[in-house]
């Protein structure tokens, strides 16, 4: 033992020996260097083409004598795969001056530098600079004429800036009747000029026979439904409402369930339909789901009548779990979902209306809790059911309120609410009512959001003589009408499906993705 | 005395401590040769060792085809020369494997339709060399291994000892794909067999082969997709009583999966 530990220490000594280094010193004790630089704003909007931006940045230090040199520079931000590159886009001046904004249009980090030439120190600034185009800042109305969709765009005042996008920019449009439009920050596009694909913000007008991945700056169709998919799709298509989260984005076409994992590079195509189980048994999944910031949305298939959690980047549908007590088993319930909705972007609970399958005289509304807790998640149910005379009990569509317990819904042309925050709230009708000859073609809330939207919104679309009007009323506190007057009309040609607002900085979780 | 022990220790400690790494080879003004991956590739530290091995089967082709040629790429080190700079090949014994035997399932490198092709052209310093693989009936019943490695000669040197030699595993039967490497096998297509293989091929209609495969491999989406795929096509295929060989076997007996 003791020869052992003599031959460790020898060992260890020579070692020792070897590691020793000259240190060389490399220290400063004089107080830190601090550069000061404003006049860079936080944030600057640029229309591509159109605009210059003319910055004129003041510069200090604490140090005397200090000499500048100064730098501009640009990177992207929203990359999947790769790693953005620094661009310096001036070196020569502390001031930039009419530099033309032609870069492509999407939102990017601008940084700009200061170092001083005697101290070697540099001092940074940063900020970010949306580069826009008509195309992404507005509101879209996804709309039909005939059998034929499109897309009309306004202004926040209501004008219409470009009507009939899809057939303007590309010379096609979608084939059936306007059902939703959706839109990505994460779906993945490929650049020719950089030879990758790259993450680009995406929106996905979606009809009851047709979807396409339009690039939401230039309006370009960059793939037609069939063309989104590994997998060969045939027609009818039957296409859903896409829905995005930063780990994935998923559609459902007849009754299939789709997906990207969006965390790694990837072509923009949804990989192979994911099964129900691993004997691959028939499903159809309803059209309405809904989103999670972490986990994969919550789906139900329409032949067991189960509850189930869409998967990351394909594999099998997650099974959920009963909570104990629940009005309603997660799966095999017998039931028909007449509809489901989000209750927000943040909030841990969401609405369905369902009707029985045993007793189809039977509806109700059932609360839904515990999505958001797991990836295969326990589910509580808590049903209210729904009166005969209930205008609720005929309602022909639905749509939750964002920011509180209330239920909007069109019973006869009449629009109501209904708070379903406890059992048995009575059905109220909305101040506004259709002019007579208008029939409501779709309902929405908006919530506000940042100075985009500073108001709630509660959105009515309607048609009559072939003419579409979308009225936008701000909700007060109940979540009534604040006013039936609107405070925003969209009108055009057709029948409207759905809105949709743009703007530079929107990404997947400003909005809630749900019916 | 005794202390004199630990000087053969110390010695040793020291020899341990005194390791460095060899120097590699640098571009100097000797010319030496070797292989390397695709031009566009060169500079690529993650593809340095993607040509190594490949594969080549001849079942896709007609009947008439009776040879075929698969290419590697090969450079020079030193100085670009004003002159056409011949180079020579040379066939490697593999143990444990069929060789290739020249003339019956290669040409020979110095066959007189080759060899002019193993020249590094005058002010060049790259060359796409062929290598002639014939379609002989024994490859219908193996696969067989062609190892070759560059020779020195009066324009050469050699160079870096891990870039002098190339393999190529040849048949007229399915082969498994360079591409369906272990990482492949073990996160997405399964264990490799003849059966699988063939079964993909039937399925889908497309050659698995590495041409087909590689860009796939390289995509994770693509690559999981068709993992998605085959275990759907599987499950269908084996649901179905009347289909041959059902649950799908393979040739060792073992249950085919993805």
């Amino acid at each position: 033992m003791k020869k052992l530990l003599n031959i460790i220490t020898v060992i260890a000594f020579t070692a020792l020996l070897n590691s020793c280094f000259e240190d060389k010193g490399n220290y400063d004790y004089d107080d830190p260097e601090v550069i000061t630089i404003t006049g860079f704003e936080s944030s600057y909007t640029a229309v591509q083409g159109v605009d210059y931006l003319n910055i004129t940045p003041t510069v200090t230090s604490n140090k005397p004598g200090a000499q500048f040199e100064y730098y501009y520079a640009i990177y992207e931000t929203n990359v999947q795969g790769y790693a953005p590159v620094l661009d310096t886009i001036q070196r020569s001046g502390k001031d930039l001056i009419n530099y033309p904004v032609t870069r492509k249009a999407m939102t990017y980090g601008f940084i700009f530098m200061a170092k001083n030439k005697t101290t070697g120190y540099t001092g940074f600034a940063s900020s970010t600079l949306n580069v826009v185009t008509k195309f992404n800042d507005g509101w879209y109305i996804l709309k039909n004429v005939g059998n034929v969709t499109d897309l009309d765009l306004f202004d926040n005042t209501g004008k219409l800036l470009v009507k009939d996008v899809l057939l303007t920019i590309n010379g096609k449009q979608l084939k059936g009747k306007a059902d939703a439009i959706s839109f990505a920050s994460n779906y993945s596009v490929y650049d020719p000029g950089t030879g990758r694909f790259v993450n680009t913000k995406t929106i996905f007008p979606v009809s009851d026979a047709d979807a396409k991945a339009v690039v939401l700056t230039t309006a370009k169709i960059e793939k037609d439904f069939d063309q989104m998919f590994y997998d060969v799709i045939t027609e009818p298509y039957s296409p859903t409402r896409f829905f995005a989260t930063f780990q994935g984005i998923w559609t459902i076409n007849q009754g299939q369930l789709y997906s990207i994992y969006t965390m790694s590079s990837n072509a923009g195509r949804f990989g192979a339909a994911s099964p129900i189980d691993a004997s691959y048994t028939p499903y159809h999944l309803s059209k309405y789901t809904i989103n999670h910031t972490y986990y994969g949305p919550l789906g139900f298939d329409e032949i067991s009548s189960t509850f189930l959690v869409c998967p990351y980047g394909g594999g099998q549908l997650v099974a959920t779990k009963d909570a104990t007590p629940s009005d309603m088993s997660v799966k095999n319930s017998n039931t028909t979902m007449l509809y489901m909705g989000s209750r927000g972007t943040a909030n841990s609970y969401a609405f369905a209306v369902m009707k029985s399958k045993t007793n189809p005289s039977v509806k109700f509304i059932t609360k839904i809790e515990g999505f958001t807790t797991s990836s295969n998640p326990t589910l509580k149910f808590t049903n209210d059911t729904l009166s005969t005379s209930d205008p609720a009990y005929s309602a022909s569509m639905y749509t939750m309120n964002q920011t509180m317990d209330v239920l909007y819904f069109v019973s006869n042309n009449h629009i109501y609410r209904k708070n379903v925050a406890s059992k048995g709230a009575s059905s109220v009708q909305l101040p506004f009512d259709p002019t007579a000859g208008e029939s409501v073609s779709f309902i929405k809330h908006y919530q506000s959001y940042s100075t985009y939207l500073t108001d709630n919104l509660f959105v009515v679309g309607t048609e009559a003589g072939g003419k579409y009007k979308v009225r936008m009323f701000v909700i007060n506190t109940v979540g009534d009408l604040a006013s039936s007057t609107p405070v925003k009309t969209f009108e055009g040609t057709g029948r409207a499906g759905d809105v949709l607002l743009v703007f530079p900085n929107l990404s997947n979780n400003n909005f809630p993705v749900t019916y | 005395m005794k202390k004199l022990k630990y000087i053969p220790i110390l010695a040793a400690a020291f020899v341990i401590l005194s390791c460095n790494n060899d120097d590699y080879l640098t571009y100097g003004v000797d010319s030496r040769i070797q292989f390397g991956p695709a031009p566009k590739y060169l500079y690529s530290t993650s593809y340095q060792s993607v040509d190594t091995l490949k594969a080549y089967t001849f079942v896709y082709e007609n009947a008439s085809v009776v040879q075929d040629t698969v290419f590697f790429d090969i450079y020079t080190m030193g100085r670009v020369s004003d002159q056409d700079r011949p180079f020579k090949l040379k066939q490697v014994q593999v143990e444990g494997v069929d060789n290739c035997v020249a003339g019956v399932h290669y040409k020979a490198f110095d066959d007189p339709t080759v060899i002019k092709h193993y020249v590094i052209k005058a002010g060049d310093t790259h060359e796409s060399i062929p290598i002639v693989f014939l379609r002989d009936a024994s490859l219908k019943q193996k696969i067989y291994t062609l190892k070759i490695e560059v020779e020195a000669n009066e324009y050469f040197g050699l160079g870096e000892t891990a870039t002098l030699w190339r393999k190529v595993n040849v048949a007229d039967r399915l082969i498994k794909p360079n591409s369906w490497t272990t990482s492949v096998e073990t996160y997405y297509l399964g264990k490799y067999s003849y059966v699988k293989h063939s079964w993909m091929v039937a399925q889908t209609g497309f050659r698995w082969d590495d041409e087909f495969l590689a860009p796939i491999v390289a995509s994770y989406a693509e690559i999981s997709y068709w993992k998605a795929k085959f275990k759907e096509l599987l499950a269908k295929y084996n649901s179905n009583p009347n289909n041959p060989n059902v649950p799908l076997t393979d040739e060792n007996g073992v249950l085919v999966s993805f």
